[in-house]
């Protein structure tokens, strides 16, 4: 018995002081966190994956190149694995104690290859979130567009769920809903007009652009405002370490840009210009022609500049300024008689940005920002060298926000997001000013504003449960406020992500949304002369919910991905223009007068996609069938009628193959089912009645229009070709860029009218005949860096 | 010399290109044959009703081709039969009789083929519309006209109609409306148009149905004299009529590529086809200051 004690004594002298360090060793965890940033210029690299592969955990860098991960300790080191699309991975072992690690990576070598080596949280099977698609700046610029002109929108338009509107416009139709519906942010602020050149390019110069993401549903709750997309860009922070320059010359515009340290890894800044050059071209032929007594043109041009500032280890501050503009001047004169008109319409942006780590385990992000878009035409006349007659028209819409975003990391796998923030909006429909100087008269219409405010609060947690169970559950309260009245509306965001295996999740989402600014557009496809009008007592905010699941799955190797996606998305309190409506009498203040309310949309659809990530050929198959319709009381009979841009199948095929390392060839081709279209199937003959009416009307022959888009245009298809040769000359990279644009030459409609004669040929021809835009358009540009 | 050449034949290769042709995936179901009613009551002026049918959108007869000369026109009042139309030389209808303030019509038209077309509509009972006030302005070297009216309306809903002219030989025929026409105060939003092509200033009453309303017009000359005082239309009428306006007014642009109107068919209430039945009780006035 003393034996068996003093046995069981000396086993807890021996072991029992480590008994309680193996127990604490156990429960033992490190939360490291630290920003991801490219070893060469010292650009913070979002959505970069960090991954424990001991542990299984990882986490992604979030909007802003940060990362936080709390993983256990078992050893004294941790082995950690970092990874980003274009970069070669890192393997790291760090100590057990470190809490803050800035993470340094190389870029691969590769021309614009996609390389993922890393089993991280990025794949998409293993995300919470699902409806999401992130592209980098090279995968932007390796896909074909047309004239050479990179775009984003152009590319974001060959993903499934996501179609153009008409034949090389810059809008996006996101699951059934309208060109309105979409947010497009840049650094974090909303952009109300995205084109240039009527929409053939967008106001997003792909130099100055880190990262695109776009939202197609499951949105996380700090977006809002919007029902059907938000478009995430993130414009470059600038290269820490050396300065670069870089520009193209296209056949659409002109680009030059510089960026460079003005403080070696600390403060860094970015500016760009892009300009299209052909109105100085016109402005010249246009002289001569007229021999000095006129010219004209047009152009569009737009700036960006982001200067970073690395105030401490844990502060980061930025600023980001975008300036762009469209427009159309002409003149004229002769003698002392002169003309001028100009018509410009564009955005203006400005941000500041305080990041800041507040420990290891919160972060947070505080933006103050403005943004406005105009639209402005202005004549004048001078007889006999005096001005003589001054007529302007401005129509707007400004903001000022403020967003407060926090990032706490609660344990192993459980993330909390909250943040707060308030927009002032204000809204100069259309004021007209007209001074006669001769006659001594100004007169002005509709010179007033029209002011709300947009604010929320959110909360969002991404939680981890176990190996194969993801959930984030997210709500989002939005008020918007007017002149005593409030339109709250509860948002709630929920998804889910359960892994069947190491390599295919199912998810789910539903999400709510309001929007409380609406567009009075009649193209539907975004024009300089849209209107955005708030919501008033008559013209609520507009509403909608989307659900949606799906399946991913990605091959053990990496290479391929998979996504099938089913939604369907409910829309309420939509707007449209009345019958007899124009945009010229927003003049007038009674607008609600203008448009039907309490419209209703549907959209369903099934979306597929499989996308090759590494090797020589890279790219990606999308394939959707959609479905979209809208009603409203007092159109089309009360009847539900298709969406304007309702396309029933979309198929896209993108390819980029690496022939060497200096040269590459990508292809895309697109096939669309036809638009549908509203056309004249009969004539009437009806009195003209006039008031006051006092003779017999007279009788005229007026047109029968068929059910609004009862008929469908041809299917649209079209293959662009591109090559790439890339040439290094001592310090400067050249770029040689050769594109084809419609390759086989396809006679796609654009516009459907109905006529007796053939308009060609001018002979007896009745039918419906197509307009046809763009033929085969070759193209050349050279870009250049150093 | 070459480049000429060259751009030349670049021009002309891609404008053959970007081009119009006949399409064959659309066979139109044309809208042909469809009988059509018509008639706007107007006080003073005997009821008049037009008949008529659609053509195919490829026909390209005569308007004559389309007109009905032997329809059965029967006019019904507070739901008796009362008049059948006669065929005047001008290709519509007449009835004997005048419309009647607050009386509910019923025309019914019988086609030779067997289609019955019917439509209803009250005529006013009264234009409950006064001039209270006018005051001529000064504005810019030039008159503004401030017309002050007074409407007592009565329930149920109503559409007015002002045109205003100066009472001159030469005056233009219009009225323009002050840029910041003055809402009554705690007043909803109500329906305004100003008709482009025609001038007219159109309201609804849904802000103030059944009430007393004041309001006050501008009418702004441009120079046109108003010493003479000015010619002031007023009008009401039905919702069918209103639309129907609308419509006439949409159609004027229809052509125009520059339009932000979408195409609609003519606003309808006629039963068995196209077409509509309303009412307009007008006067005139002449107001001097």
């Amino acid at each position: 018995m003393k034996i068996r004690f003093f046995r069981i004594l000396l086993f807890f002298l021996v072991f029992g002081a480590y008994i309680p360090g193996i127990r604490a060793q156990q429960h033992k965890k490190i939360t490291l966190s630290g920003y991801v940033y490219d070893a060469k210029t010292r650009e913070r690299l979002l959505d970069a994956e960090i991954y424990a592969p001991a542990s299984g955990l990882g986490t992604t860098t979030n909007r802003y190149g940060f990362y936080s991960l709390t993983l256990p300790a078992v050893t004294d080191s941790v082995e950690i694995w970092a990874s980003f699309t274009g970069y070669d991975l890192r393997k790291l072992k760090v100590p057990a104690k470190t809490s803050h690690l800035d993470i340094y990576l190389q870029p691969g070598e590769t021309l614009s290859e996609v390389v993922i080596n890393a089993r991280g949280a990025t794949h998409q099977e293993r995300r919470a979130e699902m409806s999401k698609i992130s592209l980098n700046a090279s995968e932007l610029q390796a896909v074909p567009v047309i004239l050479s002109e990179p775009d984003p929108i152009k590319v974001l338009q060959k993903l499934p769920g996501i179609q153009p509107g008409n034949e090389g416009m810059s809008g996006i139709f996101v699951r059934g809903g309208s060109y309105d519906q979409n947010l497009y942010l840049l650094d974090d602020v909303p952009l109300y007009y995205i084109n240039h050149l009527g929409g053939f390019v967008s106001t997003f110069n792909p130099d100055a652009i880190n990262k695109v993401s776009i939202y197609k549903g499951d949105f996380p709750a700090r977006f809002g405002n919007r029902l059907s997309s938000v478009l995430d860009v993130r414009m470059r922070d600038g290269n820490k370490r050396h300065w670069k320059t870089y520009g193209t010359i296209g056949m659409l515009s002109w680009k030059i840009g510089t960026e460079g340290p003005l403080v070696r890894d600390r403060t860094s800044i970015s500016l760009s210009a892009r300009r299209m050059p052909y109105d100085l071209l016109s402005r010249a032929i246009s002289y001569l022609a007229s021999q000095g007594e006129s010219s004209g043109g047009y152009t569009f041009y737009d700036f960006n500049v982001k200067i970073n500032h690395k105030l401490t280890d844990r502060d980061q501050l930025s600023a980001s300024w975008y300036y762009g503009d469209d427009a159309v001047s002409f003149s004229f004169h002769s003698g002392g008689d002169k003309e001028k008109m100009r018509t410009g319409w564009g955005n203006h942006m400005a941000a500041l940005r305080w990041d800041r780590q507040w420990t290891g385990k919160w972060f947070s992000s505080q933006i103050l920002s403005y943004t406005r878009y105009r639209l402005m035409n202005r004549y004048r006349s001078w007889y006999d060298n005096h001005l003589d007659f001054d007529w302007s028209y401005y129509s707007g819409i400004r903001d000022l926000a403020f967003k407060s975003n926090w990032q706490y990391i609660a344990g192993p796998g459980s993330k909390i997001y909250l943040g707060a923030g308030i927009t002032h909006h204000t809204f100069r429909p259309g004021a007209l000013d007209l001074s006669s100087i001769d006659t001594d008269e100004t007169h002005q219409w509709g010179n007033y504003r029209i002011r709300s405010m947009d604010g929320f609060v959110y909360g969002e947690w991404k939680k981890t449960w176990t190996r194969r169970l993801k959930t984030r559950f997210g709500f989002r309260l939005s008020d918007y406020i007017l002149p005593g009245r409030h339109y709250i509306s509860p948002e709630p965001r929920i998804s889910v992500n359960y892994m069947l295996n190491d390599n295919t999740s199912v998810k789910a989402s539903y999400a709510r949304m309001q929007q409380g600014v609406h567009l009075l557009t009649s193209s539907g496809a975004g024009m300089p002369i849209d209107l955005w009008m708030p919501s008033i007592d008559s013209v609520p905010p507009s509403r909608a919910w989307i659900a949606a699941i799906g399946a991913a799955h990605t091959q053990a190797d990496g290479r391929w991905e998979m996504s099938l996606e089913m939604y369907y998305k409910r829309m309420h309190d939509l707007i449209h223009y009345k019958p007899g409506a124009s945009y010229i009498n927003t003049a007038i203040s009674d607008w609600a007068r203008l448009v039907e309310t309490q419209g209703v949309g549907d959209a369903y659809g099934i979306e597929w996609m499989l996308r090759k990530r590494t090797g020589r050929l890279t790219g990606w198959i999308a394939y959707t069938w959609a479905h979209s319709t809208r009603q409203f009381t007092n159109l089309n009979r009360g009847q539900a009628f298709p969406f304007r841009y309702d396309r029933r199948h979309v198929l896209d095929i993108v390819g980029v193959y690496r022939i060497s390392p200096k040269l590459r060839f990508s292809f895309a081709w697109n096939f669309s089912s036809g638009l549908p279209v509203t056309l004249p199937v009969g004539q009437m003959v009806l009195p003209q009645e006039i008031f006051p009416a006092h003779d017999p009307p007279a009788l005229e022959m007026v047109q029968v229009y068929s059910d609004r888009n009862r008929y469908r245009m041809e299917p649209y298809h079209r293959l662009d070709l591109s090559l790439d040769y890339r040439v290094k000359k001592t310090k400067v990279e050249y770029d040689w860029n050769l594109s084809v644009y419609n390759a086989y030459n396809r006679h796609n409609p654009f516009f459907y009218f109905v006529s007796e004669y053939n308009p060609v040929t001018d002979r007896e021809d009745p039918g419906v005949y197509k307009i046809s835009l763009f033929p085969i358009i070759p193209s050349i540009g050279l870009s250049f860096k150093f | 010399m070459l480049l000429r050449r060259l751009a030349f034949v670049f021009i002309i290769a891609f404008l053959s290109n970007a081009c119009i042709r006949k399409v064959t995936n659309i066979h139109l179901d044309e809208d042909a044959g469809v009988p059509i009613l018509f008639s706007a009551l107007r006080n003073g002026d005997s009821i008049r009703v037009f008949t008529g049918y659609t053509a195919g959108i490829f026909e390209y007869g005569n308007m004559d081709d389309y007109v009905e000369r032997n329809a059965s026109i029967v006019l019904f009042r507070n739901g008796t039969a009362v008049d059948t139309a006669v065929s005047g030389h001008d290709d519509y209808y007449y009835f004997h009789s005048l419309p009647q303030p607050g009386t509910e019509y019923h025309i019914e038209a019988r086609f030779p083929g067997g289609q019955v077309l019917s439509g209803n509509t009250t005529f006013p009972a009264s234009l409950p519309v006064q001039v209270t006030d006018m005051e001529v302005l000064q504005s810019n070297n030039h008159d503004v006209v401030r017309l002050r009216i007074h409407i007592d309306d009565p329930p149920g809903p109503d559409y007015y109609l002002f045109v205003v002219q100066p009472n001159v030989d030469y005056g233009s025929y219009s009225l323009m409306l002050s840029p910041d026409f003055p809402q009554p105060p705690g007043s909803k939003t109500f329906d305004l148009y100003n008709y482009g092509s025609e001038e007219i200033l159109a309201l609804s009453d849904r802000a103030f149905d059944g009430q007393r309303f004041d309001v006050d017009l501008y009418y702004d000359s441009y120079g046109d004299p108003v010493a003479q005082g000015v010619i002031f239309f007023q009008g009401i009428c039905d919702v069918n009529y209103y639309e129907y306006l609308n419509y006439l007014n949409a159609e004027y642009y229809f052509d125009d590529p520059f339009s932000s109107m979408e195409h609609e068919n003519p606003h309808g209430n006629v039963e068995g086809g196209y077409g509509f039945v309303g009412s307009l009780l007008q006067r005139t006035d002449t107001i001097v200051p």
